[in-house]
């Protein structure tokens, strides 16, 4: 029998730090082969085996983030992922279909999406908190479709109506929803989210995006410019017309491409920081232009690789934001205790999944 | 016990956070669990009661019977104790263990991919809308044209009554020599913005601009140009572009993931129009059968692609090079004009 003194430092009830980091384990390399056997089994078998692909990425991301040196785990079983999958391409495939034959229908199409979205969205997050657990414990979701409807349909129909001064109101809201009513074990997740940090973060998101905007459509105006000089006719004249506007349309994504990182790491941190979880807080130091920059170097390098650089790039940013985020725990971590609960069914995390409902978590 | 392997773990019972030290136990056919807390307690496993998860992370999970489950760091005392259980990996844990397997699943991706594109997508579009039912596919033009009619792009045609119904006249014949009798409907419109040109819809109709008729020297001219367009109707051309267009989306959005949708169109598009040059030859050689079987000439067609080609340079629609068919051609839905006419000769020899 083996020495007692190669057991891993694991007898000593673990010590009460000020911080508990959570960190990643894995790396690019690990994570390629597993996603090109996923990829290559996926296509082989016609996407059938999508559905495991999914719990081993799941599996492969939670394993290897870990908090106060225990793993979290991914629980949810592949073959009722892949009838909810079935089940959602079939419907997106008719209503893809459906709204080429006849454009009423698209309309239609739309407005079901539109009412099935709270739905999904609280289904989706269903599924998943009750499939994450850590230290044998499940972690637990309670808001209702309805609740996701005032989040998702009426704050931003109120934003929409105030011109998006309502915005962050909208924001809020779902924050609020998706932290709410999210519980680990007996104990409830919190969050205190006031509007105004978040009206100053989109007048700073909102700045940096008309700037861009206006830049594009400046150098399109001068091509126009530019090219009326030479050019004479009706036709010449629409194609101008027709370049500055497509100069606009690239700026708008630009624009896009580079507030929604920041918009995405300042509301992880506002929220994070401004969560508990009982008596335990959090921290969340993610550095927008760090962020940004891996997100678009992750862009450019998956496009010269046609793809190849993916895994890579999905584990790079999983990193970053595993790294700078943080537990403030008030005691120890084991005193947790499982609450009994039902079954959950998977239809909503799959609609939401396919459809690339970003839930931001 | 002595020599037997054992491994240090953290036990979880599912009812709260709190580990427990254990150690698992090689003992001939089973496992021993030996509580390391104050309880002193040990229970006996059969093998079968350990369900090892997928080694993924710096640590690896064990399943226990009683909803119970162990955290084992990943190591060498894990391996020696796995082997000395007799566990046995699944397949894809040695696959994606082995770099040569890893690099065998690259290429074969590749193959797998490169198969895919060139032979399964046409093979399951055309599958797909062969099994269309007839009136689906009529439903789908009616829409097509109308929502066409609302827009700027078709106005209704200024060709005399006289001079559609000789048209008509003289695709008659054409019509009735198809092997199959799809329902085709004839839709003349003035179209300045398109030119001189003709087009079938995904449902089988077909539209012919007054610039084309304008164009054609009579009406066996125009109505070679819609022996072509038949081509595309007979193998539903229209609706395996539709098909495949929107597969082809689906599976490059997969692919590329989150990049933006603008980088995934434009790859589509430049995918996808290889499949149209391979549409286009079917077209014209079902065109040029066509047009033998009623005692016609194939030439009529490669004069009218000539003639449609110069006009297309006239207007600026295409430029010179293009029409030469330089490697600009690539990118063009079509094949270059002169290999076209010149098969139709060929067609027309033979």
């Amino acid at each position: 029998m083996n020495a007692p003194d190669t057991l891993p430092a694991q007898v000593p009830p673990a010590p009460v730090h000020d911080r508990l980091p959570l960190s990643f384990t894995g790396s690019g390399g690990a994570y390629f082969r597993i996603w090109i056997v996923n990829v290559l089994l996926s296509i082989v078998t016609l996407g059938i085996y999508s559905a495991w692909a999914k719990v081993r990425r799941e599996r492969y991301f939670l394993n290897n983030t870990v908090l106060d040196r225990s793993p979290f785990e991914y629980h949810a079983d592949p073959i009722k992922i892949l009838k909810g999958r079935l089940l959602v391409v079939s419907v997106l495939i008719v209503g893809n279909l459906a709204s080429k034959f006849n454009p009423f229908l698209n309309l239609l199409v739309s407005v079901i999406f539109l009412v099935l979205l709270p739905w999904m969205i609280s289904r989706a997050m269903r599924f998943r908190a009750h499939n994450t657990s850590w230290r044998g414990l499940r972690f637990r979701f309670t808001g209702t479709a309805g609740e996701a409807a005032k989040a998702w349909i009426l704050w931003p129909i109120a934003a929409g109506l105030t011109l998006g001064i309502l915005t962050p109101y909208a924001l809020a809201a779902q924050r609020r929803y998706l932290v709410n009513h999210l519980r680990f074990g007996n104990e409830d997740f919190e969050v205190d989210l006031p509007v105004g940090p978040i009206y100053r973060m989109l007048l700073g998101a909102g700045l940096v995006f008309i700037l861009v905007v206006a830049a594009f459509a400046a150098l399109g105006i001068s091509t126009v410019m530019f090219g009326s000089a030479r050019a004479v006719g009706p036709d010449a004249q629409r194609m101008a017309v027709m370049s500055s506007v497509g100069f606009v349309v690239i700026g708008v994504y630009v624009g896009l491409a580079l507030i929604a990182p920041y918009i995405s790491v300042r509301l992880t941190n506002l929220v994070l920081n401004r969560s508990n979880l009982g008596d335990h807080g959090f921290l969340s130091q993610m550095r927008a232009r760090r962020y940004m920059f891996i997100v678009l170097t992750n862009w450019l390098l998956t496009a010269i690789t046609l793809g190849l650089y993916r895994p890579f790039a999905v584990v790079r940013l999983h990193r970053y934001r595993v790294e700078h985020i943080a537990m403030l725990p008030a005691g120890s971590l084991d005193d947790f205790v499982a609450v009994q609960e039902a079954e959950v069914r998977v239809l909503g995390e799959e609609a939401a999944d396919l459809l690339d409902i970003d839930l931001g978590f | 016990m002595a020599g037997a392997a054992g491994i240090d773990a953290r036990l979880f019972d599912g009812q709260s956070s709190r580990p427990v030290p254990v150690r698992l136990q090689v003992a001939g056919a089973g496992v021993d669990l030996l509580f390391l807390d104050d309880s002193g307690r040990r229970e006996r496993l059969s093998l079968a009661d350990l369900r090892w998860h997928e080694p993924l992370g710096a640590t690896r999970r064990v399943d226990l019977p009683g909803g119970r489950s162990c955290e084992v760091l990943q190591g060498p005392a894990l391996s020696a104790f796995l082997a000395a259980s007799g566990h046995r990996e699944r397949a894809i844990t040695v696959w994606q263990g082995s770099g040569h397997r890893v690099l065998i699943a690259i290429v074969l991706l590749l193959l797998v991919g490169f198969a895919g594109y060139r032979w399964g997508l046409p093979l399951v579009a055309r599958a797909v809308a062969v099994a269309l039912p007839q009136p689906a596919v009529d439903a789908l033009d009616g829409h097509v044209i109308d929502a066409l009619d609302k827009t700027r792009l078709l106005k209704p045609t200024g060709l005399s009554a006289a001079r559609r119904a000789g048209i008509e006249a003289a695709v008659a014949p054409l019509l009735a020599a198809r092997s199959r009798p799809d329902p085709v409907h004839l839709h003349f419109r003035d179209a300045p913005d398109i030119g001189a040109n003709a087009f079938a819809l995904p449902g089988g109709d077909v539209v012919v601009t007054d610039a084309l008729v304008k164009l054609a020297p009579d009406d066996a001219h125009v109505a070679a140009v819609i022996a072509h367009e038949l081509g595309h109707v007979h193998y539903r051309h229209g609706l395996r572009n539709l098909i495949q267009a929107s597969l082809l989306a689906a599976v490059v959005s997969l692919w590329t993931g989150d990049v933006s949708t603008l980088a995934t169109g434009g790859a589509t598009v430049l995918l996808n129009s290889a499949y149209s040059r391979d549409f286009e030859r079917e077209a014209d050689d079902y065109g040029a059968a066509l047009l033998r079987k009623t005692g016609q000439s194939p030439l009529l067609l490669a004069d009218m692609l000539d003639a449609l080609t110069r006009q297309a340079v006239k207007d600026g629609k295409i430029d010179a090079d293009a029409a030469d068919g330089h490697w600009s051609d690539y990118l063009s839905s079509h094949p270059s004009t002169p290999e076209r006419i010149e098969r139709l000769r060929r067609a027309s020899a033979s």
